[in-house]
């Protein structure tokens, strides 16, 4: 398994009182596979993914990426360098770098050297020749989002993580975006897992999740 | 190329052209203009000092020997120039004006050979000829052929006139503006016929670096020692004029640690981003430094450079002319040396480090996890 989640539980202060978002969540993911994951606003999707993405820690449960155990490391920087890929609502690229830039900012955090012929691969495969040396600021919105994409896995993570990708496209562009995340899957091997609020999306998980009441049901 | 660097340069020039607007600006021209009055006071400064040694070089030599025995001298073997002398004090008197001077004797040969004075004319110099200083001849109305009396400052004194102590013709004039030299020194020779008992000591002018050894420093005297007053205000003058010029780079450092404290808190999305791609928070902290040091040292570095262009077109052309009168030369002297300069590019790199790091302590404070839980 890539990702393994043993009854993590999480929770915050609410004015005083403690609101229980995740109650003891378990599941697993196969090297490869897609998995979607919906629920209501405020059911704790995005904490689930701020969880596996090391961006937060839960309050107790154990969180496995490649069989390492998160509650065994003490500094995540080359855990979501290397093992994982973010994919936000919003492209957030940084819009002082040109998208080759922005694209390779995981591979030069790393101090790797960008694999050039992957990038020229991505560059095709995401239709984004012609934009190589463009800025941000000139690109529409599906474009933004697709260099966010290969932003993501031009590192060759072992885990997507993806929330809401298609929050802030419209149809036509997240239906682009959603064929890249199959063919990204089945080309490369990929995995993913994805919040949604657009079923669309969700229903190209190969496991499907729905998040209620703090509990992750199998669908 | 360098994530860090790479990002640092970006948010210092992107396509908005100067995040940081005035702040940025301001700090620019701050660091800037610092660094280049710096570098052009303390060139006027120098240089002056340096018309200073050279002119009073050509009066006293570079060193002086309180030793007597010339022997010595001339038997080492050292690359340089050396004239025993007999300084003594005497009265001059021209009708009635009288006037003190120091009247230097050394030999006829070493008058054209050691000592570089600007004379009317080269005429050759006796035993019983004098040279005086333009401002001495001006001051008495004295004028080359003249002769004059000169008088032992124990004056000597019978029933009825003073005796003068010998009576010698003005041979030549020279100037040398230099610490009032030509109103009070003048030059008398001696051969081996009329030499003195003993040397007031020997002028030295050269390469003395195998006398240092031999010598104690009250024995062996600089002619920065001999005149350590003067010497020593202008040493003095420099160092205020580095430290008050260097306040503009402080000020300018501030207005630096605020650019770098705008640009932190505008690009906290942006940190956010890089921490989720892995990288650590103290990279994210050295991308804001780096920008720091980018603008200042870019800042600096112009100045520097700028300032050194000026100095060098000064120091060809003369664009800045002086009255020779009051300030011995023509053209405004200028000298920079590679030491003051890492001096201050050093101070500036410290004081620099100093104002930059103060937004990154506010940074601390920042959690980008927080910022990329919102933003997710």
């Amino acid at each position: 398994m890539i990702l393994s989640v043993k009854n993590i539980k999480k929770s915050y202060d609410d004015v005083g009182t403690k609101l229980e978002v995740l109650k003891g969540i378990s599941f697993e993911v196969k090297k490869g596979s897609i998995l979607t994951i919906k629920g209501p606003s405020g059911s704790g999707k995005s904490t689930l993914l701020s969880l596996l993405g090391t961006l937060d820690n839960p309050d107790s449960g154990d969180i496995f990426i490649n069989d390492i155990n998160l509650n065994d490391c003490n500094d995540f920087s080359d855990i979501r360098n290397n093992h994982l890929g973010f994919i936000f609502q919003f492209h957030n690229l940084i819009p002082e770098l040109n998208v080759i830039e922005n694209i390779s900012v995981p591979a030069l955090i790393s101090g790797k050297k960008v694999d050039q012929d992957f990038l020229d691969t991505l560059f095709e495969y995401f239709g984004l020749l012609n934009k190589k040396d463009s800025f941000p600021l000139d690109l529409s919105g599906g474009e933004k989002q697709r260099v966010s994409v290969m932003r993501a896995v031009i590192n060759k993570p072992s885990i997507i993580i993806a929330d809401e990708p298609t929050g802030n496209l419209d149809s036509n562009n997240a239906t682009k975006l959603i064929d890249l995340f199959k063919k990204l899957n089945k080309d490369f091997g990929l995995t993913f897992v994805i919040a949604t609020h657009d079923n669309k999306v969700f229903d190209i998980g190969h496991q499907k999740m729905e998040l209620s009441d703090g509990k992750l049901l199998n669908l | 190329m360098n994530i860090i660097f790479l990002i640092a340069k970006r948010f210092l020039i992107s396509r908005n052209l100067f995040q940081g607007g005035m702040i940025n600006l301001v700090s620019f021209l701050g660091l800037f203009i610092g660094a280049a009055s710096i570098v052009l006071s303390i060139a006027v400064l120098n240089g002056f000092q340096n018309v200073l040694g050279d002119e009073t070089k050509k009066l006293y030599g570079d060193y002086i020997l309180l030793d007597t025995n010339e022997d010595f001298v001339r038997n080492s073997d050292n690359d340089f120039k050396y004239s025993p002398f007999f300084e003594e004090e005497f009265f001059v008197l021209k009708e009635n004006k009288q006037s003190l001077i120091k009247l230097k004797t050394v030999f006829t040969d070493q008058i054209n050979t050691f000592y570089d004075l600007d004379r009317l004319n080269n005429n050759s110099v006796g035993n019983n000829d004098i040279i005086i200083g333009r401002s001495l001849a001006e001051k008495m109305n004295i004028s080359i052929g003249d002769s004059i009396s000169i008088y032992d400052t124990n004056l000597s004194v019978n029933n009825v006139t003073i005796i003068p102590h010998k009576k010698l013709f003005v041979k030549d004039i020279y100037s040398n503006k230099i610490l009032r030299s030509d109103e009070f020194l003048a030059f008398n020779s001696f051969d081996s016929n009329n030499l003195a008992n003993d040397f007031t000591g020997i002028e030295i002018l050269g390469n003395i670096e195998g006398l240092l050894g031999k010598y104690s420093k009250d024995k062996l005297i600089s002619w920065k020692d001999r005149n350590k007053q003067l010497f020593e205000a202008t040493e003095i003058e420099k160092k205020i004029a580095f430290f008050t010029l260097f306040l503009i780079i402080i000020v300018a450092s501030f207005n630096l640690s605020s650019s770098i404290l705008q640009i932190s808190t505008k690009k906290t999305r942006e940190m956010a981003i890089l921490n989720a791609f892995g990288m650590t928070e103290r990279k994210i902290s050295m991308v804001f430094l780096t920008y720091g040091y980018l603008l200042s040292l870019t800042a600096i570095i112009g100045g520097v450079f700028l300032s050194l262009l000026l100095i060098l077109l000064q120091n060809q052309f003369g664009f800045i002319m002086l009255n020779p009168e009051f300030y011995i030369v023509e053209k405004l002297p200028m000298k920079i040396g590679f030491k003051e300069i890492s001096l201050l590019i050093s101070f500036s790199i410290i004081i620099v480090g100093i104002f930059a790091s103060l937004p990154l302590m506010i940074m601390k404070k920042i959690n980008p996890i927080i910022l990329i839980n919102k933003n997710i």
